[in-house]
């Protein structure tokens, strides 16, 4: 059996039960961030877990669940994202791709007056894919620096300049919201 | 001591020093992207859309309790026949073969058998491309559709 989280304890179908209903919100709302459409989302979601299970079973060692977890929707997400811009290049626009109507969706679900959210959720589309995971993951997951740089994959320092361009992007359109 | 360095650290939450605190305090500047930071810390509760999460703990937890494949003759060919590197190491071959091919064919006698096979070899190759030709765009047009349907 895998290694799993902090405790080093193999991971059975109750331990996965558990990481599962700790983490699916989190890596639901990430997903949701990432992609731009529910379906999209949708996509991520499924396959981020049943990748992760997929590891599980063939006992390799997770050293902590919810990197790998986000480290697996990243990737998931990186390819998706090379595919689609190789299949729009070829066939066009698809209908993923015309499927904005959910956009803003997190503030819809929070509070449908809230002009900021609404904004900050359009911002945060119009980051680059790069930009947008890594701000999701610092401001929003609440990881740390160490942790994205592991995650994505880059150096600390890239991190830590791609975040900084993020929100001096986000502060230059959100600027008519402040006080 | 740079503003630019103080709101660098203050995006990424970097620890600030005693001075760099007071220096937000006295900067209007920096000031303005202290609080424009923490406005930009979002911390909302997400909800999983019930069907999706109902569907993805069943089958991950079908894919956790999953047999593991033991390793067949027939899976190994499988796994390899699908592997991008043979396609690519096939398609070199076939590159080279062709050009041998065209090469024998200029320089062979005619009446060889070798060289009639081989002139047959290029004419299914040509026949091959001709098809492949017509057929792509259709089938590309085909694929396009469905996508779209």
């Amino acid at each position: 059996m895998a290694q799993g989280a902090h405790d080093n304890k193999p991971i059975d179908s109750a331990s996965f039960e558990k990481l599962f209903q700790q983490h699916e919100a989190d890596l639901w709302r990430y997903a949701r961030y990432l992609a731009d459409s529910q379906s999209w989302a949708e996509d991520i979601y499924q396959e981020t877990w049943l990748r992760v299970a997929r590891h599980i079973n063939k006992n390799r060692v997770i050293k902590n669940f919810k990197n790998f977890l986000f480290t697996v929707a990243t990737n998931i997400y990186r390819d998706d994202l090379k595919k689609r811009r190789f299949r729009r290049f070829f066939l066009g626009p698809s209908l993923d791709d015309e499927e904005q109507d959910d956009k803003i969706w997190v503030s819809s679900q929070v509070n449908e007056n809230d002009f900021l959210s609404d904004a900050l959720d359009q911002s945060l589309r119009a980051l680059s894919a790069r930009q947008r995971s890594m701000f999701c993951l610092s401001y929003i997951e609440g990881f740390k620096i160490s942790e994205i740089s592991k995650i994505m994959n880059c150096a600390e320092g890239t991190v830590k300049a791609t975040i900084y361009k993020a929100v001096q992007k986000l502060r230059q359109d959100l600027k008519e919201f402040r006080e | 001591m740079t503003c630019s360095a103080i709101q660098k650290k203050l995006s990424v939450f970097d620890e600030l020093t005693t001075v760099e605190l007071e220096h937000i305090k006295s900067c209007p500047e920096c000031a303005a992207f202290f609080k424009d930071v923490k406005s930009l810390h979002i911390t909302r509760k997400a909800k999983t859309p019930a069907r999706i999460k109902s569907l993805t703990r069943k089958a991950s937890l079908f894919e956790l309790n999953a047999q593991p494949e033991r390793p067949s003759g027939q899976s190994f060919f499988e796994r390899l026949w699908q592997m991008p590197q043979t396609a690519l190491t096939l398609t070199g071959f076939s590159v080279v073969a062709l050009f041998i091919t065209i090469l024998y064919q200029i320089n062979c006698d005619s009446s060889d058998i070798f060289c009639r096979i081989s002139a047959v070899f290029i004419i299914i190759i040509l026949v091959q491309n001709i098809i492949a030709a017509l057929c792509v765009p259709l089938v590309v047009q085909h694929k396009n559709f469905l996508h779209y349907k």
